[in-house]
């Protein structure tokens, strides 16, 4: 499993589970499926960022898309760099984030045939209508109101609050939690504030699609959510196993399905599938690495064109046992109550807690339960959620609370020439080399 | 008698003058970070709040913990949070703005607790009832936890005094605002107004809003500037200081408006006195003048309407984007905003401040700037 081309700073993933290998045939089958329904008009595009209730999208029977996964892919298929050039040259500044740029470049620039040509595969139909949710990055919505701008479309902002300590002492602490990784109580007000924005989105939707939601349909799809949501859930308590059935590298893959298909059948019967094979592992007592000798948490959006670094990790028999990134999109909800719990799921779970506190709780229970020995923290430098909130966060937790050493790395998720490959793996190689005299003497 | 003003202008509490003498009268003072931050209810309460709005001449060394990734303002206020700089006060507020706003809440929580520490989840959106009752509803806990750290209850009487006061400070800041641009000579630089503004920020109100009334009859009385400056209108959110004013005005331009967190968004829009105080203050601090981190549909429109009105109003010749380095909110707005001013052929100029304001850059920039306005 592991790669040796440690030159390469571009270099692809070898993923262990067959269900993770078939990833990338869904995306391909996904855009495919969005320029289909725009070309023929049978339904409507609406675009999102990273974390939004697409549950309700689905439910209208409308397509969701997502410019910021689009420029996932543009990374992962070495194509992210002549469109984030167009971005600056129209005076994007250079610490904007990648995932801004690459999709502004696109959109603004016209490039030549050897840049159309790839990107076909994964070109983004144009939107009918623009939404976003303010829940993990404040760029996300800014960034949609542009994009409505350009294309001229309406244009749908939902907000999410951060949620402060005093919040976990809320009398008026909702009856029924979903989801299992935040201990945060939610307050009545905030709910009722999501359920009202959730309603007045579904009217949004309504008025520019000219669909009438089916409320028996929405709470159908909710199910479909709930029960992809608890077998994602349950790919993160499998990897507790040692040795662990997947990896960074698989799961930084599979999230595609939580993210841009919540609410159907197709995301929760993959799930199923992926919980299987993960199973059969554990129970043969398999691992990715037939030695395990380090288990990693890996955080921060991981580098989409060079993905093989979490193979790099396996020379040193460490894997990548659990991300944050990936594990965002682990909330599930009531299909009784639909609006309820998408509001908790998407406007207050993961991500709005404030403070190093709450999250301190979250990382100790990583700690013990993953049984880590380290954590690499991919400091993305353009993104300010992640270099100015999450890694201070765990940077704290872990070192200063629990004891675990943890490896900050300045680098991009989508921009290769933010990324210096081989000052990378000598500190990971380095760091390596500190956890084995402090493990193993 | 700008330098009455100018003494108050020490962005570091322990070190200034006007701060140490509210402590030595017995006075409790809070920080704060931001215009939405409604400081009614602290000054209702007998508190003074003060701003925290980064500092000049910092190192900028906020600790391992804290990434270079982030403004100069919020790696200033971090540094003296975690330090020694505001040590002489004694609580904090964060008001939900951006993320640094949220790290900083985070920071202060876990490594300098202050006696009253405390975060408002402002929303990000205004001008929705929902976000309206979700805010009025965190404000009513803001006033209870003020409440209980006083050890009394915050009267109406004494939250629509505060306000008064501070609509009184509002209208006479607009009233100094004018003298900037609105007549052909203007009888106040940029540069003195940002002074009397920063002082605001530290000075008991009802003092400064004395100071303020004297200036304003001098002013009144004297006659405007000679000379004919390129007019600018400045954008971008905060400083610790006033150099990019001066620098301005030094290569003959004069900052005659702006939409600035230390100069418009802090006093347009007054507190309404015709309705239950804490109603008027939470319609107030959600629906006023929106900044770059707000972002309901329409904002673009309104913030473009708010630069296009001042440089309407003032005479203004050109719009300069000072905006801070990392700053993604104000930076992604600008995006927008540039296309707005190219259709309508206003001139712009884009400059990103840090540590320093990049003056010998920005002063080349300036030069050519100002004659693309004048042929303009």
């Amino acid at each position: 499993m592991s790669n040796s081309d440690s030159k390469k700073a571009t270099s692809k993933s070898i993923k262990s589970l067959k269900t993770a290998n078939e990833v990338f045939t869904n995306v391909l089958e996904y855009y495919k499926r969005g320029y289909e329904a725009k070309a023929s008009g049978s339904t409507k595009i609406v675009y999102h960022t990273g974390w939004d209730p697409v549950e309700i999208d689905y439910a209208m029977g409308l397509i969701p898309m997502f410019p910021e996964n689009f420029s996932a892919a543009c990374g992962a298929t070495q194509l992210s760099i002549p469109l984030i050039e167009v971005a600056e040259s129209m005076n994007a500044p250079e610490d904007l984030c990648s995932y801004f740029k690459n999709h502004y470049g696109f959109m603004k620039g016209t490039f030549p045939e050897e840049v159309l040509k790839p990107l076909s595969r994964i070109r983004i139909p144009d939107p009918d209508m623009v939404a976003s949710c303010k829940n993990l990055c404040r760029l996300h919505p800014l960034w949609m109101r542009i994009v409505a701008e350009h294309y001229d479309v309406p244009y749908f902002s939902i907000d999410s609050p951060v949620m402060p300590p005093r919040y976990d002492k809320n009398p008026f602490a909702f009856e029924k939690q979903w989801g299992g990784h935040i201990r945060q109580q939610i307050g009545k007000e905030a709910i009722e504030y999501g359920v009202a924005q959730l309603k007045q989105y579904i009217a949004f939707l309504e008025e520019h699609s000219g669909r009438k939601m089916d409320y028996d349909r929405l709470k159908e799809c909710a199910a479909h959510s709930a029960r992809m949501g608890s077998l994602y859930n349950e790919i993160f308590e499998l990897r507790k196993n040692v040795p662990c059935p997947a990896g960074g590298e698989d799961l930084n893959t599979l999230v595609f399905f939580a993210v841009t298909m919540a609410g159907t059948k197709e995301a929760a019967d993959f799930y199923q599938r992926v919980v299987d094979e993960m199973k059969e592992r554990v129970a043969q007592g398999k691992g990715v690495l037939e030695n395990e000798r380090f288990r990693l948490v890996f955080d921060g959006i991981p580098p989409w064109f060079n993905m093989g670094l979490f193979n790099y990790l396996h020379k040193f028999g460490a894997l990548s046992v659990e991300e944050l990134y990936p594990r965002l999109w682990c909330e599930t909800v009531d299909p009784e109550k639909p609006l309820e719990s998408l509001a908790i799921k998407y406007m207050y779970s993961m991500g709005h807690t404030t403070t190093f506190t709450q999250f301190l709780e979250y990382n100790r229970d990583r700690v013990k339960d993953w049984k880590i020995d380290g954590a690499i923290l991919w400091n993305l430098t353009t993104c300010r959620l992640m270099a100015v909130i999450l890694n201070p966060r765990d940077k704290t937790s872990f070192e200063r609370e629990l004891g675990i050493p943890a490896l900050m790395l300045d680098a991009d998720q989508v921009d290769p020439r933010r990324f210096a490959h081989a000052q990378v793996i000598s500190r990971i190689d380095a760091f390596m080399e500190m956890l084995e005299q402090r493990k193993y003497g | 008698m700008i330098e009455k003003f100018e003494r108050a202008n020490q962005p570091m509490t322990l070190k200034n003058p006007v701060v140490q003498e509210l402590k030595a009268a017995g006075k409790k003072v809070f920080g704060y970070t931001c215009t939405n931050f409604p400081e009614e209810i602290l000054y209702a309460a007998g508190i003074i709040p003060v701003r925290a709005i980064g500092a000049p001449g910092l190192t900028g060394e906020t600790g391992p913990l804290q990434p270079a990734a982030q403004c100069f303002i919020a790696r200033g206020n971090m540094e003296m949070a975690l330090g020694e700089g505001f040590s002489n006060l004694d609580g904090f507020v964060i008001t939900n703005t951006c993320d640094m706003a949220q790290n900083f809440y985070g920071a202060l929580e876990y490594y300098k607790p202050f006696p009253f520490c405390y975060f408002i989840s402002r929303p990000n959106i205004a001008h929705s009832e929902p976000a309206l009752k979700f805010f009025r509803y965190e404000i009513d806990m803001f006033i209870k936890a003020v409440e209980e750290y006083v050890g009394k209850p915050i009267s109406e009487d004494d939250l629509s005094e505060a306000v008064a006061t501070y609509n009184t400070n509002r209208r006479l800041l607009s009233e100094l605002y004018d003298l900037r641009g609105k007549s052909e000579r203007p009888k106040i630089s940029g540069s003195d107004f940002t002074k009397v503004m920063i002082a605001s920020f530290y000075m008991d109100k009802k003092e400064h809003n004395q100071l303020l009334e004297g200036y304003l009859q001098e002013l009144k009385k004297a006659p405007g500037m000679e000379g004919e400056p390129v007019r600018i209108h400045l954008s971008g959110s905060t400083y610790p200081d006033t150099d990019i004013f001066g620098l301005i005005e030094e290569t003959g331009g004069l900052v005659v408006s702006d939409d600035l967190c230390v100069g418009t968004r802090y006093f347009m829009n007054p507190v309404r006195e015709d309705r239950n105080p804490v109603d008027a203050l939470t319609d107030r601090y959600l629906n006023k003048l929106a900044c770059p981190c707000m972002h309901q549909g329409g904002k673009l429109d309104e913030r473009y309407n708010f630069i296009t009105a001042q440089l309407k109003q003032n005479r203004g010749q050109g719009v300069l984007f000072g905006l801070q380095r990392f700053c993604d909110t104000h930076l992604v707005d600008y995006q927008a905003l540039r296309y707005r001013l190219e259709r309508d052929g206003i001139p712009f100029l884009y400059h990103e401040v840090e540590t320093t304001i990049g003056a010998g850059q920005l002063r080349t920039k300036l030069e050519a700037f100002y004659e693309i306005v004048k042929g303009a």
